[in-house]
């Protein structure tokens, strides 16, 4: 009976659960979490790190009963930490067919909507398909997996070493377009007082994801991606995002 | 400024024409089919214009083309100014789709489509993100009908005969024409349901250079070692003797290295389905009859009714078997002898423009999605005519191969509609998932991608005359071969997760790290115990539900797969290409 197997599913989940920990506690050291400057995503915070993300892997780790330590990197860095360093995960990065193989994921912690900006100033460019941004010197970051996906398509894509500063060079006119997570873009031009026009054309999705590094056990992997479904079934992540919305992000004009 | 009368009436007159011309104008795009942006907003054409300077050929007649673009014009009226998000794999169809498509789909419906591509991998698993999360990431997904033994369980996506006759059926085009869908029957389930509506198909075919074949100085170079023809192969056997005789015997061509086989070895998920996809199936891993082999299918899975039991040998299944090792084991041995260094540390899409070089004889499966790309004029392995060197045929046979079994692997992209979608947002999806496959535009589109899903276009005379011009694509797809290469089938119940074990593990043995053996025996293992899983988590009568594990020697004991090893080596065996493609 469906009733019968889903008891004693969880049952063997919180047994399970609980044998992670123990083993964690016992013989492995606390998972090391990296992550970058994405705001509002991610944000130093006096050596330590807030963000709407950081609110959601807190949480996750917490329901999942996992011990963490989170340090900021740049973002290439982090990503190299995770695939270098056993017990370290990343994120929030773009899980893609690419970096598959790369990792072992926890997933989707966050979906991304990422959009071209452009000058405040210019006349708006009718962008209706991807195809149509052909031409255009577009603004990207090291390690952001939009701008590999860009690149491989044949995009002239010019990179920052952070998102935050792209909006700086759109404002120089050293790039033509910001091609950014939407909300992120917001964000940043917000704090650098400028105002973005809503997004000519939000071109690609990305599914945000915590990537570990390949010999994390699957065990610990399993328990962190069910306690993540159920937080999304739940309604957890809307009720932390909802709450974090009122307390930060900038709306659209 | 006086005004005479004259100029008054010259006046009258031209406003009179003026009003004439625009309402032929209107009369031309379809009595009211030019929306009010059309005409006012640059960049924005018009049906019109549209049926002239792109959806041209076509199965359908001017008149028939424009009454079906009003229909879609009447039909998404409630969705104009709707913005909705679809995804599919990186393949020229798809890019026609979003770059030429999805701007016509505005022009004519006022709906806005972004349709974005990426690999198949990423697809299907932003699938599984939304059945996971719940979140409507995308309003649909084109994903391959190899899902369609998870849809038919997981209860996650739309019925598609059912949406079409209750809620969708006034957003449900009355020129669909369903049957004239070649692989409906790939996109339906045990239950009789239709999941998913066919966007685009491929086959998995043999490749070869058909102008080295015929050289007089090779052939007879052949006979000399191999005691046969050089000619299409028929066993794998063949295909191995040719293999070595380029890449070993010939050598060079023309002052160029050549090779005599192709392939690609990087551990990537492309790597999984190069493996699942054809590799099993064509060794004869599995069991006789088609579309997949029953009770064991390619992917040595073993089903009891329609519940998946196993994959191990000992289960019963032939993951593990020595028919599947032996398919591995030549897919590394070759990979590793015959073909180009380099084609180690590729993957499908780098792997698929490679034969454009002209420096390969032969690939055992080649995908027909790339022949657009193969068909490039100019390139080395095209004559100046236009016409290509290269031809396709049936792919040769393993040592395990008997008849009656699985020929070769098919892929259907279809539309796939989750539940987990706000059903406005799922109707102005389908709306375009219709669009796209409709007789207004499917011909062209055909044209362009030459991934065929509407018999009506693959009888038409467009494609009769493009048939010299595409290598044996035209006779492949007016044959019976269209059916006998099959997807993946219902045996798989979760795709997503089981496809991951293929480019893991024998990813493990392509690097030296396992033996075959090894990868092979840990494979099965690894689909046993998510099969176990799946047995908690789906409910039905079609559900997993392992059996106990018996000795290995009583299964392989009993006819069918798992089968025993085999010992005596086959014999190579060719055939003239005439005679090689009666088999479709």
């Amino acid at each position: 009976m469906p009733g019968r197997k889903r008891a004693i599913r969880q049952c063997l989940a919180g047994l399970l659960m609980g044998c992670v920990s123990a083993v964690q506690a016992d013989s492995r050291d606390t998972i090391d979490l990296v992550s970058f400057e994405e705001p509002p995503y991610v944000m130093s915070d006096n050596g330590g790190a807030k963000g709407l993300v950081v609110e959601y892997v807190s949480a996750l780790m917490d329901r999942a009963g996992l011990r963490y330590r989170l340090d900021i990197l740049p973002a290439k860095r982090a990503l190299l930490f995770a695939l270098s360093h056993k017990n370290a995960c990343v994120f929030p990065i773009e899980r893609s067919q690419e970096r598959e193989v790369d990792f072992h994921w926890i997933s989707p912690i966050q979906i991304s909507r990422h959009g071209f900006f452009q000058h405040p100033d210019d006349v708006p460019v009718s962008l209706r398909v991807l195809e149509d941004a052909k031409g255009f010197r577009i603004g990207s970051y090291l390690g952001s997996g939009i701008g590999a996906y860009l690149e491989s398509l044949g995009f002239e894509v010019d990179y920052a070493a952070a998102n935050s500063a792209n909006i700086h060079k759109l404002m120089a006119r050293r790039i033509d377009l910001w091609a950014s997570d939407e909300v992120s873009a917001r964000y940043i031009a917000g704090n650098s007082q400028f105002t973005l026009a809503p997004s000519p054309l939000v071109f690609f999705t990305t599914v945000r994801a915590i990537g570990c590094h390949a010999s994390m056990p699957t065990e610990v992997v399993e328990v962190l991606n069910d306690a993540l479904q159920a937080m999304h079934r739940d309604g957890s992540f809307m009720r932390i995002k909802k709450n974090f919305e009122q307390r930060s992000v900038p709306s659209e004009p | 400024m006086a005004i005479s009368a004259t100029s008054i009436a010259r006046n009258c007159c031209e406003n009179v024409a003026r009003i004439c011309l625009v309402l032929l104008l209107l009369w031309a795009a379809g009595a009211g089919l030019a929306r009010a942006h059309d005409i006012q907003a640059p960049g924005y054409k018009s049906a019109a214009w549209w049926l002239k300077n792109e959806f041209t050929p076509s199965t359908l007649t001017p008149e028939e083309q424009l009454a079906e673009l009003r229909w879609f014009a009447e039909a998404a009226k409630p969705f104009g100014g709707m913005h909705i998000r679809v995804v599919s794999e990186r393949i020229d169809t798809h890019w026609y789709e979003a770059s030429i498509l999805a701007k016509a789909f505005h022009d004519i419906t006022g709906i806005h489509v972004v349709h974005e591509v990426t690999g198949e991998d990423d697809v299907i698993k932003k699938l599984q993100s939304q059945v996971r999360s719940g979140v409507n990431i995308y309003d649909a997904y084109i994903n391959d009908s190899d899902l369609i033994g998870y849809h038919f369980r997981s209860g996650e996506a739309i019925k598609l005969d059912e949406f079409m006759r209750g809620e969708g059926a006034a957003v449900t085009s009355p020129t669909l024409d369903l049957q004239d869908f070649i692989g409906l029957a790939f996109t339906t389930g045990p239950d009789g349901h239709v999941y998913q509506l066919p966007d685009q198909q491929f086959a998995n075919l043999y490749w070869y250079r058909a102008d080295w074949f015929a050289r007089p100085d090779l052939r007879q170079q052949f006979r000399a070692l191999y005691g046969y023809e050089l000619d299409v192969p028929q066993n794998w056997a063949a295909y191995e003797d040719i293999a070595e005789f380029f890449s070993v015997h010939v050598k060079e061509l023309d002052g160029q290295r050549v090779w005599g086989h192709m392939d690609y070895g990087k551990a990537d998920p492309s790597l999984g389905w190069r493996i699942s996809d054809a590799w099993l199936s064509l060794a004869g891993a599995g069991d006789k009859g088609l579309p997949n082999g029953q009770p064991v299918d390619e992917w040595g899975i073993r089903v009891e009714d329609c519940r998946p039991v196993g994959a191990s040998v000992a289960r019963g299944g032939a993951l593990d078997s020595p028919a599947s090792i032996y398919a591995v084991s030549k897919y590394v041995d070759w990979l590793k002898q015959y073909a180009p260094p380099e084609a180690l540390r590729m993957n499908f899409t780098e792997a698929g423009n490679w034969l454009q070089k002209g420096n390969i004889a032969q690939q055992i499966w080649w995908y027909t999605a790339f022949t657009a790309a193969l068909t490039e004029p100019g390139t080395p392995i095209m004559y100046d005519d236009g016409r290509p060197r290269w031809r396709m045929a049936p792919s040769p046979k393993g040592a395990y191969w008997e008849e009656g079994m699985k020929l070769g692997y098919q892929d259907a992209g279809a539309w796939t509609f989750l539940k987990s979608t706000p059903v406005e947002r799922t109707k102005a999806a389908w709306l375009y998932a219709q669009f796209v496959v409709s007789k207004t535009v499917s011909l062209r589109k055909t044209l362009v991608g030459l991934t065929p899903v509407r018999r009506s276009d693959i009888e038409s005379d467009v494609f009769t005359e493009r048939a010299p011009y595409l290598g044996g694509l035209v006779e492949f797809y007016r044959s019976r071969g269209r059916e006998l290469w099959t997807p993946t089938g219902t045996n798989v119940p979760d795709y997503i997760r089981l496809s991951n074990y293929w480019w893991q593990w024998v990813g493990r043995a392509t690097s030296g790290e396992l033996s075959v053996t090894e990868a092979m025996r840990g494979m099965a293992g690894a689909f046993d115990t998510t099969l176990g899983e799946l047995s908690e988590r789906m409910s039905g009568p079609c559900s997993p539900k392992l059996v106990k594990p018996q000795k290995e020697q009583d299964w392989l004991a009993r006819p069918g797969a798992p089968k025993p090893l085999l010992t005596e080596p086959q014999q190579g065996r060719t055939l003239p290409y005439k005679e090689a493609i009666r088999a479709w």
